[in-house]
């Protein structure tokens, strides 16, 4: 069975979202802020500007934290009243987006979107067998 | 009456007395100008106001394109370090940094108090 990149990491988006009912929504974006792929039932939510905005704060925050000699960039979360939206860096290929409730088990978000930001890399990357 | 970045500022020198590793404690306004500044020897205040300013605007712009409501905080965590940035006032954020997880997160937990702490005193 032959499965592109994009099905591979719609599949991998899915999965994510069925794994916790906190998460609202997810995108996978490009480091240029295109959008690969996304699930976002989220109500009026710009998939455009979801993609623009996600590569704006990924290449500000590596550029924060390469000034502020803290290493490699890894994650970034931004609470708000009505909700979080935690940001992955995928390799080096662009980021994973994840909208979460509020109140959500940040753990459990942190452990399934690290493990499908691994996977989406492999994926982009080839490493997969894509 | 102490004036409100006077308050700001015993409280978060507060703060650095409690955890030493923490690397910077700054309050700022939107701009990026220093309002208040507890920093380590080797770290530059007005570089990590002004990247502060600029992940704050940013983020305030992602919660609205997001749907999400009025913006709270942001938390940037690397390789060897965290950086997170939070909303006092419309006029005043705080940023801190640190490299050690446990002091981080330990004083995160009473930086996130100051807003409402400084409400009540206001």
């Amino acid at each position: 069975m032959v499965i592109d990149k994009g099905k591979a990491i719609e599949n991998a988006l899915n999965d994510l979202k069925m794994s916790s009912s906190d998460i609202l929504g997810a995108a996978v974006v490009s480091l240029d802020g295109l959008m690969i792929a996304s699930y976002l039932p989220v109500r009026n939510v710009d998939p455009e500007g979801v993609g623009a905005m996600s590569a704006a704060l990924l290449g500000l925050s590596r550029k924060a934290a390469e000034a502020l000699r803290l290493g490699e960039f890894r994650e970034v979360y931004i609470k708000s009243n009505e909700g979080m939206i935690h940001l992955y860096a995928v390799s080096s290929e662009g980021v994973l987006a994840v909208l979460t409730r509020q109140d959500a088990n940040i753990g459990m978000v942190n452990l399934e979107s690290r493990r499908v930001a691994k996977q989406v890399g492999e994926i982009l990357s080839g490493r997969a067998g894509f | 009456m102490i004036s409100l970045s006077k308050e700001l500022e015993a409280r978060l020198t507060l703060v650095m007395a409690k955890y030493p590793a923490i690397l910077a404690l700054i309050a700022f306004s939107p701009d990026g100008l220093v309002i208040a500044s507890l920093v380590k020897e080797d770290r530059e205040k007005e570089q990590i106001s002004a990247l502060s300013a600029m992940l704050l605007k940013d983020a305030q712009r992602a919660t609205t394109t997001f749907g999400f409501g009025r913006f709270k905080r942001i938390l940037l965590v690397s390789e060897k370090g965290y950086l997170t940035v939070i909303n006092v006032t419309e006029e005043i954020s705080i940023a801190m940094l640190s490299n050690e997880r446990d002091a981080f997160s330990k004083a995160f937990l009473d930086i996130v108090k100051i807003p409402e702490m400084l409400k009540n005193s206001m």
